[in-house]
């Protein structure tokens, strides 16, 4: 597995822990998150990584501000379709283990914040892919005791236990309790999860860890594979204290974080499918000039006005596009939407195939009047000319309304330098320009 | 097998390198696999294992067998 590691700290000692069970790619540069995640280096792509982690660690160092955090969450989905992007609650891990989980001589050493012992915890966060989750049953899989009056079902975990279970995770119950205290439990109201929704179970009253050893060797698998809820912190801290591989999850427990792929199928395959075409084109590109590439790819367009379907996709291009977005205006789908409905607007979209496959919406240009609001192209489709195209269509559309002079706008941002000077190469005027914007226009012939 | 020893092999199999590429003298750098980073692996890795605590300026000063070995015998007795 090919796991993609950015964080606000110095993780270096980490990626050689987790080393050993997968591979990891780290960013060159210290604590570069946002930098990385806004404008992923090619190396990043090359490595196409299977799972992104974000790992963010507030205790000594500048964490980014929970609009960065976001903005790089967008990004990376953008530039890395179908891949999961997994931020592991690191605090409530932090808390959990307590002071030992940090070590500040290392931090003034090294900006590395954490023990050995929390790095550890740490990277069974991360690796290996967990198998099974064992679970307690009273007053985590339901609220109440069994056998002392009527049991409330935590429907929304047990669903997500049950997805989990669809997906080939086995769920095991490791319960204190009596068998036939169970029964009425289990017939609750709105009880999810049956029984036989479990690969084995142990209901009795020996120490969980020695009942999860067993279980793992009934089954064949290793301890490491198993993630461990219960609502007991007593329970918790035995099975941390006596079998260290099993990665303890903070409760309420945040199942997404162990089992990041199995929650999201579908967009395995899309990130597949994805990867398998980026690999393509690379080994296309290999010796050729950028034409001849670009000749090769038998690139299919698709340009014309903005249609009601497509409002959605424009808002999120809008959002996560850092480096090709000439103002990086970001706009929720009901303004987009309003833009589409208002006759002095006018949103033009692109859609893109090639022989390799389908990148579906990747750009859009907005105009008001006679005016270029904004130009956004997906981190998936620059570098293949297209903006050309999209531009010469929004030329001729605006025309035919009556505009004869068109004016436009590059935005200085934190990411978008290589667009600076793409309206000269379209051969607009300059007309001002200041450190932060360039104003243009162009006649319309 | 005296502390020494026992430390030789420890770091061996944590670089994943033989035994006989250790000796008392080696220093951080003088094998590849004993870089800065895997030095502070090195030095954590150690305190879990012997039960010792590096002060801060011990960290980077303790970069060979000898003078590390020299700290967990410190501390041990």
């Amino acid at each position: 597995m090919k796991v993609a590691l950015l964080s606000n700290v110095t993780v270096s000692v980490l990626k050689t822990l987790l080393s050993e069970t997968v591979d990891v790619w780290v960013p060159p540069g210290f604590g570069a998150l946002v930098e990385t995640a806004l404008s992923p280096p090619e190396e990043m792509y090359a490595f196409s990584p299977d799972i992104i982690f974000l790992l963010i660690d507030r205790k000594f160092a500048g964490a980014p501000s929970l609009g960065d955090e976001e903005s790089s969450l967008k990004s990376l989905r953008e530039c890395f379709p179908g891949t999961p992007v997994v931020v592991p609650d690191i605090s409530a891990l932090a808390e959990e283990i307590g002071e030992s989980f940090y070590d500040e001589r290392m931090w003034t050493l090294a900006s590395i914040p954490w023990s050995l012992s929390g790095m550890k915890e740490i990277a069974k966060l991360i690796a290996p892919l967990k198998k099974a989750v064992a679970v307690d049953l009273d007053e985590t899989l339901w609220k109440g005791i069994a056998g002392e009056g009527k049991v409330v079902v935590r429907k929304e975990f047990q669903e997500q236990l049950l997805r989990l279970k669809k997906k080939g995770v086995l769920l095991v119950a490791l319960s204190k309790n009596n068998e036939e205290d169970l029964a009425g439990a289990w017939n609750s109201e709105g009880m999810v999860l049956s029984p036989d929704d479990f690969v084995a179970k142990k209901i009795n009253w020996q120490k969980k860890s020695d009942n999860l050893l067993s279980v793992a060797e009934e089954l064949g698998i290793g301890v490491e594979a198993f993630v461990f809820i219960d609502d007991n912190p007593a329970e918790r801290a035995e099975m941390r204290a006596c079998l260290s591989e099993v990665a303890v999850s903070p409760f309420p427990p945040d199942i997404d974080t162990f089992f990041p792929s199995a929650g999201r199928g579908v967009m395995g395959e899309e990130r597949s499918a994805f990867y398998q075409a980026e690999r393509r084109r690379r080994e296309t590109a290999a010796g050729k000039n950028l034409d001849d590439y670009l000749q090769s790819l038998e690139m299919r367009l698709e340009i014309r006005e903005l249609s009601e379907e497509e409002v959605s996709r424009v808002s999120e291009l809008s959002q996560r596009s850092n480096q090709f977005n000439l103002t990086t205006n970001r706009y929720s789908e009901e303004e987009v939407l309003a833009f589409l409905h208002d006759p002095s607007h006018f949103i033009a979209v692109l859609k893109v195939a090639d022989r390799f496959g389908d990148l579906g919406l990747v750009a859009f240009v907005h105009a008001s009047g006679s005016h270029i609001v904004d130009f956004v192209m997906s981190c998936r489709a620059m570098n293949r000319k297209l903006e050309f195209q999209i531009e010469s269509f929004v030329e001729k559309e605006l025309k035919k309304r009556g505009v004869s002079r068109i004016t436009s706008l590059w935005r200085r941002t934190a990411k978008n330098a290589p667009v600076k000077d793409i309206y000269e190469r379209m051969g607009f005027t300059l007309l001002s320009e200041s450190e932060e914007e360039k104003y243009y226009e162009r006649i319309l012939g | 097998m005296d502390l020494e020893n026992d430390f030789i092999s420890f770091a061996a199999s944590l670089f994943g390198v033989e035994s006989s590429l250790i000796s008392p003298e080696t220093s951080m750098g003088d094998i590849p696999q004993w870089d800065s980073v895997m030095h502070l692996r090195l030095v954590m890795e150690t305190e879990a294992k012997y039960g010792v605590s590096f002060p801060m300026q011990k960290v980077l000063e303790a970069t060979s067998v000898s003078s590390i070995v020299s700290l967990i015998k410190e501390q041990l007795l």
